[in-house]
């Protein structure tokens, strides 16, 4: 059930919203996990079992570090555990594509291959691992309680507003609000503005650039062309924007009506200056978890007595070991976001780019005219979605040679493109582009220079007039959303395989 | 030399600006360049400088330059 359906917006959700302010406060909790299983069951019901049982493992795992007071057993129960959860997500992720990739091995060597039954992962898995492991290390260092109650543990898990694609939440932000929690009426109504937005984005923009987006990588390799291809990936990167930005901002307003505060997942990702600030900006709350839960840990464990000597001595440089592990972390976060070669060589891609700016490039260009980072960024940001999304490498190189005009067919093809600049996708296209321009600060710079010079500038932005023209926009793009919904069944929610 | 002009001079190596003066209730949003990539690289400094070594927990507790003197000085001293 995507929250971009009418199912979704017309029926489940007003339903949980009431029924969770009219149940007693005692049983708003319970309420909330039974409609995130129902949520759960009309989405992938063959593996809610399996993560029941994962849920009620890690309960116990969080309970059992708590409990042990002696430090090397509790180092060894969070490693055991965090190994099992690891275990869990490679199993139901990663099994069809690692015994794919020994069955080319064993071809190469002339042994049999293997036969796997096809495993598919529930719903969320990658999140609910990862969501996991925050909480026990968490535990472990003492900067969130274990959650006692098992009903609030599973709820944190499974809670519907946040299943399907984050953010990651950590203990720490919902504790308080699992165990109480007041909705005043302005958060109820952020919360609906929030919602509004993220529908929007999602149906208003992302899905109309997957009209274009979806065709071109369908295509055979031979038959691309550079005009075509700059376009499908244009629309592609503020696809990917809108529609993950935007299920995120469902999340997070949907949150927000029932009492939650999630961190924001994106900052205006295409404004960065460089791939180090993209990821600061991107996904923010997978960008921390890798901080926190993979790159620390990994560049303590990779700098040994050795390494330190070598340090000390001045033959070494402590960046080279972080650097590495850039590239070990994003190679990791790569593979995470799919189970394909095309994931790991783009996570692959960016190691290596935040590796060159971490030693050099990040301080080299500080000095670049400011308009050069950013078309830097984004050339860079584009080059690697095509790998993202791209079915195969071999597509993404010829796609990037067609893009850089070099030959990669035998017969240059026509770059006519007019057919698909429809009106619909050019008024989409510029709307998508204007919205990642800082539009609030625009206005404010405009309100502060002619506020006080031009009366109807300063009536504009009287609070009632902003409130009443906030609140058309609102509804325009609710109503909108809903007629765009219900026009079609065409709903590719690209996050949601993760 | 105190511990403060010690820990400062490992700021100035690790953030490469001898103009650097730190103060205790400075955090990493006051200095330019400390992010988490540095922060490995400061830990990594402070600990060869002092020849002490920060525990994980020790590391995930630090919330500013007070928090770092502190857990410096209580390993310092034994």
């Amino acid at each position: 059930m995507p929250f971009s359906s009418p199912l979704f917006i017309f029926v489940f959700l007003p339903f949980v919203v009431a029924g969770h302010y009219l149940v007693p406060r005692g049983f708003q909790n319970a309420f909330l996990l039974f409609a995130s299983i129902v949520y759960y069951v009309f989405t992938d019901i063959p593996h809610l079992l399996p993560v029941i049982c994962l849920i009620a493992i890690n309960y116990k795992f969080g309970l059992m570090l708590s409990c042990q007071q002696k430090p090397d057993r509790q180092r060894l129960y969070l490693a055991i555990a965090v190994i099992f959860n690891i275990l869990v997500l490679v199993y139901f992720k990663y099994s069809t594509f690692i015994v794919e990739n020994v069955n080319v091995v064993a071809g190469w060597l002339g042994l049999s291959a293997i036969t796997i039954q096809n495993i598919g992962a529930p719903l969320g898995l990658s999140f609910i691992v990862f969501q996991i492991i925050a909480y026990l290390n968490d535990s472990y260092n003492e900067i969130t309680k274990p959650q006692r109650n098992i009903a609030g543990f599973a709820l944190f898990v499974l809670f519907f507003s946040k299943i399907t694609a984050g953010p990651i939440i950590r203990h720490s932000e919902v504790s308080e609000s699992l165990s109480s929690r007041t909705v005043s009426l302005d958060d109820f109504v952020y919360g609906l503005k929030r919602f509004i937005i993220g529908v929007s984005k999602k149906v208003l923009i992302a899905d109309v650039l997957a009209k274009t987006v979806t065709p071109f990588f369908a295509l055979p390799q031979h038959e691309l062309a550079p005009g075509a291809a700059w376009l499908a990936v244009l629309c592609y990167s503020l696809q990917i924007y809108y529609d993950f930005s935007g299920y995120s901002d469902m999340a997070i307003g949907i949150g927000r009506m029932l009492g939650f505060t999630f961190r924001e997942n994106f900052d205006n990702p295409y404004r960065a200056r460089s791939l180090t600030d993209f990821w600061r900006r991107w996904h923010i709350s997978l960008s921390t978890w890798l901080r926190d839960y993979l790159f620390l840990p990994l560049s303590y464990a990779l700098t040994t007595e050795g390494v330190r000597k070598k340090i000390a001595s001045g033959s070494f440089k402590s960046k080279y070991v972080t650097a590495v592990s850039i590239l070990i972390v994003f190679t990791a976060c790569g593979l995470w976001h799919g189970a394909a070669w095309t994931f790991v060589v783009w996570g692959m891609l960016h190691g290596v780019i935040l590796g060159i700016e971490s030693l050099w490039l990040a301080k080299a260009m500080k000095s670049w005219w400011r308009p050069l980072q950013h078309i830097y960024a984004l050339v860079v940001i584009m080059a690697a979605w095509v790998l993202f999304r791209s079915p195969s490498v071999d597509f993404a190189v010829s796609c990037l040679k067609t893009m850089a005009f070099l030959p990669s067919a035998p017969t240059p093809l026509n770059t006519d493109i007019s057919d698909t600049l429809t009106r619909e996708l050019l008024t989409t296209l510029v709307i998508g582009i204007v919205c990642i321009a800082p539009v609030r600060s625009i206005v404010s710079t405009l309100e502060e220079k002619y506020g006080e010079s031009l009366p109807i500038v300063r009536a504009c932005f009287q609070p009632y007039v902003v409130g009443g023209i906030a609140c058309t926009c609102y509804l325009t793009l609710l109503i909108l959303s809903l007629a765009a919904l219900s026009s079609t069944t065409y709903n590719p929610f690209l996050y949601g395989k993760f | 030399m105190d511990l403060l002009e010690r820990l400062n001079e490992v700021f100035c190596e690790v953030f490469d600006d001898d103009e650097l003066r730190i103060t205790p209730g400075m955090t990493a949003n006051d200095v330019e360049g400390w992010d988490s990539l540095s922060h490995v690289n400061l830990i990594v400094a402070v600990e060869s400088r002092f020849n002490i070594r920060f525990s994980r927990k020790e590391i995930v507790g630090l919330k500013n330059i007070s928090d770092l003197l502190a857990c410096i000085r209580s390993k310092v001293q034994q």
